[in-house]
């Protein structure tokens, strides 16, 4: 499995998308950072004013490099086993004195480790572009390292998803269903937060909430980045995102994130055992 | 045995493929597999080496079940459609597979191989810049870079010109004075016949000649005597003999069971006084016998 995951992460260097999600994040870190730095100036100096602002500037920021990682996800998974299995290169792998669940946690690990380092580079780019260009928030370091964790946990899960994909669909049909699943979570996300406003003010949202839950449930990385959120942006029992449409909210029960870790684990058996199971 | 199959049976929603495949291949043999175009030579193969799961029968290969992890350190295997990782050099592409069979130590097996197959000089480039024949002679590398009990030659010479095909023969024949097993998938059939002691021809999925390839060839031969007159109960005696006898003109066209009896034949002959001017082995090579075979079974399929 070693070599595996060795030779995909030499392989993952190998390709332009690679590169062309490295451009898109400096354009993107370029823009945002001018964003921001013309956004503070203008804010009041008054901390309990400006501190929600801080916040919300944060998780957009956060919410749509989220939407980066996941891109980077996509393209670089959902033809991790089918397309190799497409051109013939998986036929001279998979007679080697190797098992095939070892090639698919392999294909995980290698990536994983990849979209790992590079959600950390994006996750600590953005709280220093913040930091250095005028955010008055104070994080500590359990924050900063928790809510670093969850914000790489997102696009493993969605990882193990294109990973079952690509053991028994072709690239194309991979991709759809990957991008789709993240897309159901995304507005399963805001539909949620509708409903929970609107149960703010006294009127009963249960569907919409529910419907946010089901969402949660198909795919559950909407509810990590809220729980995200929610380490991120609590302090002494206040949380400042609570009535944000992106990632606020009600804080997902410990249940779901039991659930994320058990969705992630089994998407990543099933992969392994379609691949199994699959002709090649 | 090194393969055994057992009424072996994969197909593809109950279409195609191969069906009850019985086979036995010895240690040491060059087996040729021989079959047209969607044959099912290559699903064959697949199966064997676990790249497809049979949907019926069994077989073991090196001893082991099909898919064995100890069995598949023993197997080299050189698909028919393979494609190496482009971004690799030939060199990366060979220390790649030489991990994945954990050889300690690859470096100079693999510069052994590389000059084998005629890459030196070569591995430093990119797969993606290799002719397709660069690449089979890469692909045949790494199907030898364990030193292979048991090695899978799907059409290896496919891609490869005059020079190339006699070098990979002269590679299969240094196999064979090895002790090494070698299943050679082919159409070629002048290919086969030149390396091969045991052949199968498969054809709509199914075996329809199996065994040693002079057996085979003698099989399919005849004996033709230009003779004068037949002598009286010539025809009966040599019908003792014979597999089959036809008389016509001044020639007796002969079928025999084994080499042996050729010359019981001549002695009836001449000594029941029949004149015999001419005595020959009418031999059919592989292609002839291939082709009869196969349209003989279309034939047969078309209820002729």
């Amino acid at each position: 499995m070693i070599t595996v995951i060795k030779y995909t992460f030499k392989e993952m260097f190998h390709k332009k998308a690679l590169f062309f999600v490295l451009l898109l994040t400096l354009a993107y870190l370029t823009l945002y950072g001018f964003g921001i730095k013309e956004a503070y100036e203008a804010l009041p100096r008054v901390n309990t004013l400006a501190l929600p602002i801080f916040s919300e500037f944060i998780t957009v920021g956060l919410y749509f490099a989220s939407l980066i990682v996941a891109f980077l996800v996509v393209i670089s998974s959902a033809g991790a086993l089918s397309a190799d299995v497409e051109s013939g290169v998986m036929q001279a792998v998979l007679v080697k004195p190797i098992k095939r669940y070892e090639v698919v946690l392999g294909k995980f690990f290698g990536i994983g480790l990849i979209v790992s380092l590079y959600s950390l580079f994006l996750f600590f780019g953005i709280i220093f572009l913040n930091k250095a260009l005028g955010a008055r928030v104070v994080f500590s370091f359990s924050q900063v390292f928790n809510g670093a964790l969850l914000f790489l946990w997102m696009p493993l899960i969605l990882l193990s998803v294109c990973l079952w994909g690509s053991a028994r669909m072709s690239t194309l049909g991979t991709g759809i269903m990957a991008v789709m699943l993240y897309g159901f979570a995304l507005i399963g996300g805001w539909v949620e937060q509708i409903g929970y406003l609107i149960s703010l003010g006294g009127r009963s949202a249960t569907g919409l909430i529910n419907a946010g839950i089901i969402a949660s449930l198909l795919m559950p990385t909407d509810a990590i980045y809220r729980k995200m959120n929610s380490v991120l942006f609590s302090s002494n029992g206040i949380y400042f995102l609570r009535n944000n449409l992106l990632g606020g909210g009600a804080e997902p029960s410990l249940y779901m994130l039991l659930y994320a870790a058990g969705y992630m684990v089994f998407m990543l058996y099933m992969a392994a055992r379609s691949f199994t199971l699959r002709d090649m | 045995m090194v393969i055994e199959t057992f009424n072996l049976t994969k197909q593809y929603d109950g279409k195609g493929g191969c069906v009850d495949i019985n086979l036995s291949v010895k240690e040491g043999e060059v087996f040729g597999f021989l079959g047209p175009n969607g044959a099912g030579k290559s699903t064959l193969v697949k199966t064997l080496v676990g790249l497809l799961r049979p949907t019926g029968g069994s077989a073991r290969v090196l001893g082991r079940p099909l898919g064995d992890i100890r069995a598949m350190g023993k197997i080299g295997y050189l698909p028919e459609n393979f494609r190496y990782h482009d971004w690799m050099t030939g060199l990366e592409v060979m220390r790649f597979h030489a991990e994945l069979y954990k050889i300690p130590r690859p470096a100079e097996r693999i510069s052994e191989l590389l000059e084998l197959v005629g890459l030196s000089g070569h591995e430093k480039k990119k797969v993606a810049g290799y002719s397709k024949g660069m690449q089979q002679r890469l692909g045949l590398a790494v199907a030898l870079l364990a030193d292979p009990e048991l090695v899978f030659l799907d059409e290896p010479t496919s891609a490869l010109d005059p020079v190339g095909r006699i070098e990979v023969r002269e590679i299969i024949r240094d196999l064979k004075k090895k002790g090494k097993t070698v299943f050679l998938n082919s159409h070629l059939l002048s290919e086969v016949e030149m390396v091969c002691d045991r052949v199968a021809i498969i054809n709509r999925g199914r075996i329809i000649a199996c065994g040693d390839l002079k057996d085979l060839l003698f099989e399919n031969s005849a004996l033709t005597a230009k003779i004068g007159s037949p002598a009286e109960g010539l025809i009966e005696e040599l019908k003792k003999i014979a597999v089959e006898v036809k008389l016509r003109e001044d020639s007796l066209t002969i079928k025999v069971a084994k080499r042996d009896d050729i010359p019981l034949i001549a002695k009836v002959i001449v000594q029941s006084e029949t004149p015999l001017y001419e005595l020959k082995m009418e031999g059919v090579s592989l292609e002839e016998l291939f082709v009869n075979l196969v349209r003989g079974g279309e034939a047969l399929d078309n209820g002729d």
